[in-house]
């Protein structure tokens, strides 16, 4: 899993739609599929007692069954039109589908990856870029991540981010982001937040994001009890001292067996849907 | 320096060396982002209120 690239990538992909599209939109659709489904990857842990965590944190996370199917390309364009359906808004379809498909293939670089084409196949994709590690619970994850090319890849997208800083002026805010949802004006209106507060929201997920890295990376390096041990790897897969999990390693002829017969049906009940469902209410929406 | 920029420069801190240290109270989706939203607006504010509204 990506731990702030999520919330960087909102700002790069709203610079680069050509369309109208809702900056709150693409980040909740870059939360949505671990919005609900976090805690029991990891367990709430009370003391010494760890409740309500999965048995294996991978299958449940990203598996079927689970609740990997919230990690497929399928889940957020029915999310995306349920929203077109209930609030006929064009720019938060566009923001949800965007963000929710950017979360499902940045996933795709650990070595568990995401279910794409589900529910027509239920094979994995991984680029095997770093080792997944949640079944070491949240801080043997971060060590994990934060020392190998899990932390590379947020910072990849940190500075990716920067390469678009006007996105994050008063200017671009007020002329841009603004008109394209009425939730901030709603916000503006209902809550009576000043435009100082609702340009700190806007940049908020950002200077989280950013800051998550330094902290996490600091955390795993400097303060971790166990830094002597879990060392900064930037191997490929690595870090080399965590148990990496991996989902099906089927052979290459299941994986292109599998990868024709689901981007196929994929492909089939997109077109289906859009030309039944999407595109009436496209035509209703402004 | 500005106002705003100045609220930024303390949420910065705020979750960098806080975070290092309490990790996840205060890095998550939602406390995170919501330091930086308070903070901004309060550290504006003192600012406003020690400086005038034209200072």
């Amino acid at each position: 899993m990506s731990w702030a690239a999520h919330e960087l990538e909102s700002y790069f992909i709203q610079k680069h739609t050509k369309q109208k599209v809702s900056y709150l939109a693409i980040l909740l659709g870059g939360l949505l599929p671990d919005l609900f489904t976090k805690l029991p990857v990891y367990g709430l842990q009370i003391g010494s007692l760890t409740l309500i965590k999965a048995e294996t944190p991978y299958k449940y996370h990203r598996g079927w069954p689970g609740v990997g199917f919230t990690h497929s390309l399928l889940f957020g364009l029915i999310v995306a039109l349920v929203v077109l359906a209930l609030w006929r808004n064009r720019a938060w379809w566009l923001g949800l589908l965007l963000g929710q498909w950017a979360h499902v293939l940045t996933d795709m670089f650990d070595s568990v990856g995401t279910m794409v084409f589900f529910p027509f196949t239920t094979q994995h994709y991984s680029t095997g870029m770093w080792a997944y590690a949640a079944q070491a619970g949240r801080y043997g994850d971060a060590a994990a991540y934060y020392s190998s090319l899990g932390g590379v890849w947020d910072f990849f997208w940190l500075c990716m981010a920067l390469t678009g800083f006007g996105v994050f002026s008063r200017k671009f805010f007020l002329g841009t982001v603004v008109p394209n949802d009425p939730a901030w004006g709603w916000m503006r209106r209902k809550l009576g937040l000043s435009d100082r507060a609702l340009l700190a929201m806007y940049r908020s997920y950002f200077v989280y994001g950013a800051c998550r890295i330094f902290a996490w990376f600091g955390w795993a390096r400097f303060l971790n009890p166990e830094r002597g041990v879990q060392r900064l790897d930037w191997s490929w897969g690595g870090p080399s001292w965590v148990e990496k999990v991996s989902a099906n390693a089927g052979s290459l002829g299941e994986l292109l067996a599998n990868t024709l017969r689901g981007a196929a049906l994929w492909a089939l009940a997109v077109w289906l849907m859009w030309r039944y469902v999407g595109r009436p209410l496209w035509s209703r929406a402004s | 320096m500005g106002r705003e920029a100045a609220g930024y420069i303390v949420a910065v801190v705020i979750l960098v060396v806080g975070g290092a240290v309490f990790r996840t109270p205060i890095l998550n989706w939602i406390s995170g982002p919501a330091i930086v939203v308070v903070t901004v607006a309060l550290v504006g504010a003192w600012l406003d209120k020690r400086r005038g509204p034209m200072g």
